[in-house]
């Protein structure tokens, strides 16, 4: 299992249940889709359309309709929408001292939001442990106000906003940094978004069970869109617990080139200072995604990611590259499968062959 | 005889010197665009759509600009179908209302060469209501043809299309429009 773990990290992408790559077709914020201002989660009724007119190969808006339109939810969806997803995962790891693979259950859950007036109230449960056992803990929760068109406030528990929103939360911008799988934290934040702008700052305080033990933590993402379909970013974090004190500050962007042509682009520094030791370290990660959808529904893509942990040491150097492409057949489905290339010289002198296929059902 | 030919003459000639300062161009419709942009709140999204063309004429007449420019509205696409239909279906109602046309009604340029944010006012019928813009050109000659980029806003309201509204996103009344024409002498 252990194995794994580390196999999953060097995963440079997985799951799909937000797709910031839509900036081709001018969706500039995740709102247009997704209940949550970050993206991912439950979907919004418009959300489900895009799905089956934009984003699959086959299907109908009744089909990308909660439970394939099974339940008339558009009875109640003005205050209640309803969502889960279920991921799971066959890779294929192979090197010189390696050669490994397993099929893993990587989410499970099930997403419900309530709205009333300008109120949300949203809750996700369920998570599969390093087991592999499925159990109904409740992993994201949040109110959120949204106070006009343009700013919205929310507070619970959730990933604060910071660098690309991807959903493949084991890249190294994700999971080193602190924002992967089930990092969710103790959080306030605020979100003013124009159709030029989005801003949005976060105070936030990671749980004792969590990697970064009760970091408190500000941070602030700042987005401009230009020529419509371009959306730099920049982000800074600053936090704090009894074991270290960190900043990280980080570039991204989302680039549309044409309506089929996108790159997804970020790259971030680190600096820690650890409090036992009285030493500072600096790390660099890097994340990057070029596709394009040769058919309807059929993205070729080109993945690379790189960590780099310790700036001053080029041996903890992991970093990965490869081609990808990503299905979606009917609503509610997708496949997506991989290989690479990894370089890490820690582990292994020779490079390695890491490939996987992605299952993802969304309710 | 010499008479009668002298005045006949000054005629014709002062009447070609007035043919010679009024020139007629013409759309080449296949390098000409027409681009929109809408903003949907809550998320803001961008919504740009294009077509090619207008096609239409202009009248450069001692520096006084007059023409007209039609779009056929079921060349409108903003690159998704499901919203393609229901714009040309539900709000701008191409079946009852197929074409737009804008006539400049008041542009002058002091020189036909090159300028640039030179405002307009026109007459635009859409969705077969008449309202006027007005907006601003730019324009360049690129030898005997010329280049010109027009914007103007319009609200939807004005001309009586519905404000377009889907599952939750709801599109601003106001609407940017770009038009980059090339004309040619006809």
């Amino acid at each position: 299992m252990k194995l794994i773990a580390i196999l999953l990290i060097f995963l440079g992408t997985c799951t799909a249940h937000a797709f910031p790559e839509m900036i081709r077709y001018g969706y500039v914020n995740c709102t247009a889709c997704h209940v949550s201002p970050a993206g991912g989660g439950v979907l919004t009724p418009y959300g489900r359309g895009l799905s089956s007119e934009v984003l699959s190969t086959w299907g109908s808006e009744k089909e990308a309709q909660f439970l394939h339109g099974a339940l008339p939810m558009e009875k109640v969806q003005d205050w209640l929408l309803v969502g889960g997803d279920y991921r799971g995962l066959q890779y294929h790891y192979e090197n010189d001292k390696v050669k490994d693979g397993e099929w893993i259950n990587m989410q499970g859950l099930i997403e419900a939001a309530v709205k009333f007036k300008n109120w949300t109230l949203n809750i996700a449960a369920g998570k599969f442990d390093q087991e592999g056992v499925w159990t109904p803990e409740t992993t994201r929760y949040y109110v959120m106000d949204q106070i006009n068109d343009y700013v919205s406030a929310r507070v619970g528990r959730f990933i604060p906003q910071f660098g690309l929103n991807i959903p493949e939360h084991i890249s190294p911008t994700r999971e080193f940094l602190g924002f992967g799988a089930y990092d969710e934290r103790d959080a306030a934040e605020l979100q003013y978004a124009d159709e030029n702008w989005t801003t949005t700052a976060s105070y936030s305080k990671a749980p004792s069970d969590h990697p970064d033990s009760d970091e408190t933590a500000v941070s602030i993402r700042v987005e401009k869109v230009f020529a419509d379909t371009f959306k730099p970013g920049f982000s800074a974090w600053r936090g704090e617990n009894n074991q270290f004190s960190r900043q990280i500050y980080g570039l991204h962007g989302l680039f549309g080139f044409t309506k089929k042509l996108f790159l997804l682009s970020e790259v971030d520094w680190q600096e820690q200072h650890l409090k036992s030791s009285h030493t500072i370290q600096h790390s660099a990660v890097a994340y990057q995604k070029l596709g394009y959808e040769l058919y309807k529904g059929v993205v070729g893509l080109c993945l690379a990611d790189g960590e780099l942990s310790t700036l001053e040491d080029p041996a903890t150097q992991i970093y990965h590259y490869g081609l990808g492409v990503q299905f979606f057949p009917r609503p509610h489905f997708e496949i997506e499968t991989a290989w690479t290339l990894e370089h890490a010289p820690q582990t292994t002198s020779v490079e390695s062959n890491y490939a996987w296929i992605l299952l993802h059902y969304y309710l | 005889m010499k008479r009668i030919y002298f005045p006949v003459i000054t005629i014709l000639v002062g009447l070609s010197q007035l043919a010679f300062a009024s020139t007629k161009l013409v759309t080449q419709d296949e390098k000409s665009h027409l681009e929109f942009l809408a903003i949907g709140r809550p998320a803001m999204i961008r919504i740009k759509g294009e077509a090619k063309g207008p096609h239409g004429n202009v009248d450069l007449n001692d520096g006084k600009v007059t023409g007209k420019f039609t779009l056929k509205l079921d060349d409108l696409s903003t690159g998704i179908d499901m919203r393609d239909r229901h714009m040309k279906e539900k709000y701008l109602e191409t079946q009852k209302a197929p074409v737009a046309e804008l006539s400049i009604d008041n542009l002058s340029l002091k020189n036909l060469n090159k300028v640039s944010d030179v405002p307009f006012e026109g007459t635009l019928n859409l969705h077969n209501v008449s309202k006027k813009v007005s907006g601003i050109v730019s324009m360049e000659t690129e030898g005997s043809n010329k280049q010109v980029d027009a914007n103007f806003k319009l609200h939807l309201s004005d001309f009586g299309i519905s404000i377009p509204s889907y599952a939750g996103l709801t599109v601003a009344d106001e609407v940017q429009v770009t038009l980059k024409i090339e004309l040619k002498p006809e």
